[in-house]
C-alpha cells in the first residue's frame, strides 16, 4: 500500500474492504444478542421525560396486533401533554393537583373527604448528602394515613432504617418513588432538600 | 513504511468495529411506557388470554391513590392482588368500577387483556425492575398459577 492511498480509504485494497466487512458484521453479531437477550418489556423507564412520545402500540408492553390498542385506548400524551414537570421532566403530580389540572376523586363516587397533614420530617442522616425533608401535605392529598402506616413506616421517630439501597430494592419510600412516583435515581434534590448544617465528607 | 502503513489499516478496521457496535446497540432504544404501566400475567396466558395491562396513569388522573389502594383494597405490590374475572364480575378489585356503572363493564375483553402475549407480571420499568430484579428466563405457567 503506498503513501497515497492515505485519506482515500474508500479505494483500500480489496482484502482490506473484506477484512473491515468482517469486523463490522461480527461487532454487530456481538452487540445484538446482548440486545436481544433483554426482551423489550424490561427496557426503558416507567414514565417519558419532557419530549417523549412513544405510542401505546410500540411502548414495547401494549400488544399492536390488538385492536383496542390501536382504535381505543387514550394515548398518553393526549391526557398529560401540558402537566408540569420537575427540572428533570418528569410529571410533577404534586404540581398537576395543586393546580388543579386534575381533580382525582376522593372515593369511588367522590363523595368522601381527604385527611391532608400538614407536618414535615427532616432526616440529618443523609451521609454527605443534604439532608431530606419528608413533607406530610403533598403526600396525604394522594393517600391515607393506612396506606404507609404501620405496614411501610413505623409512625415512630427514627423507627425506619431508611436507606437507599432499601428504597431502590423498593421498600419504604421506594414502594411507590420509582414506581408511580418520581424516581429515586434521578432526582435527588427533590428529597435531598435541606442544606446540612454541618459540611459533608467528601 | 509497511509497518505504519499496517498499523493505520488495523486502526481503521478496529474504528469500524467500534463503530458497528455502537451503530448496533443504539439501532434498538430503550422502550418507555407512559407513567407506571403494570403488567398483570397472574393467570392470563395460561388460559389464552393477552396479559392484562394497568394504565397508572389514566386512573390517577380520576382517582387518589387511597381510593384503590386503601378503600378497595389493591396492595402496593404488582400481580400481590390475585385478582380473577370471577372476583372482578363479583365486583371485587376492578369490578367495584368496571360494572358498567362507574365505569365500562367486564365485556370489553381486548381494553385490559391489551399486553404481548408472554410478557410476564411486573412494573414496567420500575427502579426495581432496572437495577435489582434478576433477568426474566421465560414464562413457566406452571409456576405462575399459584
Amino acid at each position: 500500500m503506498n503513501i497515497e492511498r492515505r485519506g482515500a480509504w474508500f479505494r483500500l485494497p480489496r482484502s482490506v474492504m473484506g477484512r473491515l466487512l468482517a469486523v463490522g458484521l461480527l461487532a454487530i453479531a456481538w452487540a445484538s444478542p446482548a440486545v436481544a437477550n433483554e426482551a423489550l418489556w424490561s427496557r426503558g423507564l416507567h414514565f417519558q421525560t419532557e419530549g417523549d412520545v412513544v405510542p401505546l402500540a410500540e411502548d414495547g408492553i401494549h400488544d399492536p396486533t390488538n385492536q383496542a390498542v390501536v382504535k381505543v385506548l387514550q394515548e398518553p400524551v393526549e391526557a398529560m401533554a401540558d402537566f408540569p414537570r420537575d427540572d428533570k421532566g418528569i410529571i410533577d403530580w404534586v404540581k398537576v393537583l395543586d393546580q388543579g389540572m386534575i381533580n382525582p376523586r376522593k372515593s369511588l363516587k367522590g363523595d368522601e373527604e381527604m385527611f391532608p397533614t400538614d407536618f414535615d420530617i427532616v432526616f440529618t442522616n443523609t451521609g454527605s448528602m443534604p439532608n431530606v425533608r419528608f413533607p406530610h401535605k403533598p403526600h396525604t392529598e394522594w393517600l391515607t394515613c393506612a396506606n404507609c402506616h404501620p405496614a411501610i413506616f413505623l409512625p415512630q421517630k427514627g423507627g425506619n432504617p431508611i436507606t437507599m439501597s432499601a428504597i431502590i430494592e423498593g421498600k419504604y419510600c421506594g414502594v411507590c418513588h420509582g414506581k408511580v412516583a418520581f424516581p429515586p435515581t434521578m432526582n435527588c434534590g427533590r428529597c435531598h432538600s435541606v442544606p446540612r448544617q454541618s459540611p459533608g465528607l467528601r | 513504511m509497511k509497518g505504519i502503513a499496517r498499523h493505520i489499516r488495523l486502526g481503521r478496521v478496529a474504528a469500524f468495529g467500534l463503530a458497528a457496535f455502537f451503530a448496533a446497540a443504539m439501532l434498538s432504544g430503550p422502550a418507555k411506557a407512559e407513567y407506571a404501566d403494570v403488567v398483570i400475567n397472574n393467570y392470563a396466558d395460561a388460559a389464552g388470554m393477552r396479559p392484562a395491562v394497568f394504565p397508572h396513569w389514566f386512573h390517577r388522573i380520576r382517582f387518589r391513590c387511597k381510593v384503590c389502594h386503601a378503600d378497595l383494597g389493591f396492595k402496593f405490590k404488582a400481580g400481590g392482588n390475585q385478582i380473577t374475572m370471577a372476583k372482578i364480575i363479583e365486583g371485587q378489585f376492578c369490578g367495584a368500577c368496571h360494572n358498567g356503572e362507574v365505569a365500562w363493564s367486564v365485556e370489553n375483553c381486548d381494553m385490559c387483556h391489551s399486553g404481548i402475549p408472554g410478557t410476564p407480571t411486573h412494573f414496567h420499568g420500575s427502579t426495581v425492575q432496572r437495577l435489582v430484579a434478576p433477568p426474566y428466563k421465560g414464562l413457566d405457567a406452571t409456576k405462575q398459577v399459584k
